[in-house]
């Protein structure tokens, strides 16, 4: 039986992430939706079934990624979202774990953190929903590290 | 969660505006910035606000009344935001018919709580009380034990300081600047030690093999005056044998970063790295204590993240030593010294753990620990932060404290309320630790 590749949602403004990360992601297997603003981002988040978003600040002339990913979390979408920003200032790392970002990541995108980061949070997404559905789930080749951060992972409970 | 809200940021001074945008944005709701309620007016129709958050300027500049025409078609929120004088207006501004008053700068903590209130049901008339930062109105004071300055050198003094740490964090950032006296397997360690479950004593061998000084430290530990009549651990097997696995992935990770708490020149900063090394290894040692008393997930890798969440200190520490300054001979940490590790030692540290490659989660504990509120409430992650901040507080309370005045992390009663233990355990474990580390640590 043939899995269906996991989906990935990609909403930025810059050209040259959205090329770069999408060629990373889909020698990897993974099949990747772009956007480049927030209706956009918002539209293919109701339409498709997204396993993962990874969302930039900055998104057009509209809204940020602060606000769409505050909507994806309002609108009651599970799947964890990680926060792409360009200048590493703390306020914005901790705005993003504020309002439910899984990660931060710094750009340039590298590619091995990347892909390091995407894995681990779609591992805990096969884990939990495995055990969701009662299912053994059976995780193996786990870096270390994405133990931990399963536990840490902020979830946004309301 | 809320869905996001439009929020029109109205104030006449540009870098305010910016900044206020900037710290809606923050919050995830939706924001126009404009100069004066007119833009408002030629724009009718086309922006819908939820909120205003105006300038107590603006708000005498027209604002009043727009708000007041709006009112009958009901929902508009208004926050003024002022200064301290402002706040002394309270009860004139609620009256003329804004819903709170909040004071510059704001924190994104702040607006949030406000937003969040201000939004649940019709307009009601709520004060926030705002706070004002309080080390941004400390005056700069000189820097340790250095020659008496004008207040012009003082300034330039700190203004030259203050750009070597900027290029630090920029140079961590990018990934150039290390602490190079940490051994490089500290974070492998790290991650081998995060779990729950201990670690399995083959990888963890393997591991702490690699570093032959490192593999040094933990026989020593194994057979320290502790282990007296026992024979002598010649190996490191032996020594995991002893101490038990999670004990020597302790003792190795603590080993592995000892080596940035030792000055290496005589340059008399030694005193001050050892106040700073005995507090970071008894606070690690009563965060292990307090996670076990307060249970739940991740406690693992409390001990790493209490070993790491100061490690910005040190490179304030070792700027100041770059840069030729004189060491405090007290071991104490005061003046412009004090006022730069507390301003910049968190966003550093998480710098450097995001630079080793922890994710970016870890290295927000170090970035929040002082101030918990700042990151979402319930989380295990939060809890970290709150539980190693408190700890850490408790530590310095206590007596280990190496700044002059050293008063920092959360308060320990609220701490405790959010961990759900008593208000005192942070004190116990504390003294606990203290005693621990007088008589010999094993």
């Amino acid at each position: 039986m043939s899995k269906e590749p996991r989906v990935i949602l990609l909403a930025d403004k810059d050209i040259a992430v959205r090329r770069s990360a999408t060629s990373v992601l889909k020698a990897t297997g993974y099949d990747v939706v772009t956007a480049t603003d927030f209706d956009q981002a918002c539209d293919a988040a109701e339409k498709k079934n997204i396993d993962l978003a990874m969302v930039g600040l900055k998104l057009g002339d509209g809204p940020t990624g602060f606000v769409l990913l505050r909507e994806l979390k309002a609108r009651g979408k599970a799947f964890p979202v990680i926060i792409l920003v360009g200048t590493g200032e703390s306020e914005d790392i901790l705005a993003a774990f504020r309002l439910g970002a899984a990660d931060v990541l710094l750009k340039p995108l590298r590619p091995s953190e990347l892909l390091c980061i995407v894995d681990r949070e779609m591992g805990l997404t096969a884990l939990e929903a495995a055990s969701r559905s009662g299912l053994n789930p059976s995780v193996t080749g786990e870096n270390p590290l994405s133990k931990s951060r399963s536990e840490l992972s902020p979830v946004e409970a309301d | 969660m809320r869905l996001p809200v439009h929020i029109i940021v109205i104030d006449e001074d540009d870098a305010r505006r910016e900044e206020n945008a900037r710290t809606v944005d923050r919050i995830g709701h939706r924001c126009t910035a404009v100069d004066t309620v007119a833009e408002i007016i030629s724009r009718r129709g086309r922006l819908n606000p939820d909120l205003l958050l105006v300038s107590e300027a603006a708000w005498g500049d027209g604002c009043r009344e727009y708000v007041r025409d709006m009112s009958s078609k009901g929902g508009l929120r208004v926050l003024i935001l002022g200064n301290e004088r402002t706040m002394g207006r309270t009860p004139e501004l609620l009256d003329q018919g804004s819903q709170g008053v909040l004071m510059f700068p704001l924190s994104t903590a702040e607006l949030d709580r406000a937003v969040e209130a201000l939004m649940i049901g019709p307009p009601a008339q709520v004060v926030f009380t705002g706070e004002v930062s309080a080390v941004a109105d400390e005056p700069v004071e000189q820097i340790a034990e250095g020659p008496k300055l004008s207040e012009e050198e003082k300034d330039e003094k700190q203004a030259k300081m203050r750009e070597q740490i900027a290029g630090l964090a920029g140079d961590l950032r990018s990934g150039k600047a290390r602490l190079s006296e940490i051994s490089p397997v500290a974070m492998e360690l790290q991650g081998l030690c995060a779990s729950d479950e201990p670690p399995s004593l083959g990888r963890l061998v393997q591991k702490i093999e690699q570093d032959p000084n490192l593999a040094t430290s933990v026989l020593k530990a194994s057979n320290t005056a502790a282990y007296r009549g026992m024979p002598a651990v010649l190996d490191l097997k032996a020594a995991g044998r002893r101490l038990g696995t999670r004990r020597m992935g302790e003792v190795a990770q603590m080993e592995a970063i000892k080596g940035a708490f030792t000055a290496k020149t005589a340059s008399g900063w030694s005193k001050i790295l050892a106040k700073m090394w005995r507090t970071t290894v008894t606070t690690a040692h009563a965060c292990r204590m307090m996670a076990d008393r307060v249970g739940g997930a991740g406690r693992g890798e409390i001990y790493s993240l209490a070993l790491f969440h100061n490690l910005g200190e040190i490179l304030v520490i070792d700027l100041y030593r770059k840069m030729g300054e004189k060491a405090p001979r007290d071991g104490f940490a005061s003046g412009g010294l004090r006022e730069d590790m507390d301003k910049m030692h968190a966003d550093l540290g998480a710098l450097l753990l995001r630079s080793w490659g922890m994710p970016t989660s870890v290295a927000a504990v170090a970035m929040a620990h002082h101030d918990p509120s700042k990151l979402p409430s319930g989380t295990p992650l939060t809890r970290h932060a709150w539980l190693i901040g408190g700890t850490h507080r408790a530590v310095v309370e206590a007596g280990f404290a190496y700044k002059k005045p050293h008063e920092e992390g959360p308060p320990l009663e609220v701490a405790a309320a959010v961990l759900g233990v008593p208000g005192d355990a942070f004190r116990e474990v504390a003294e606990l630790s203290m005693e621990w580390w007088q008589t010999g640590r094993e």
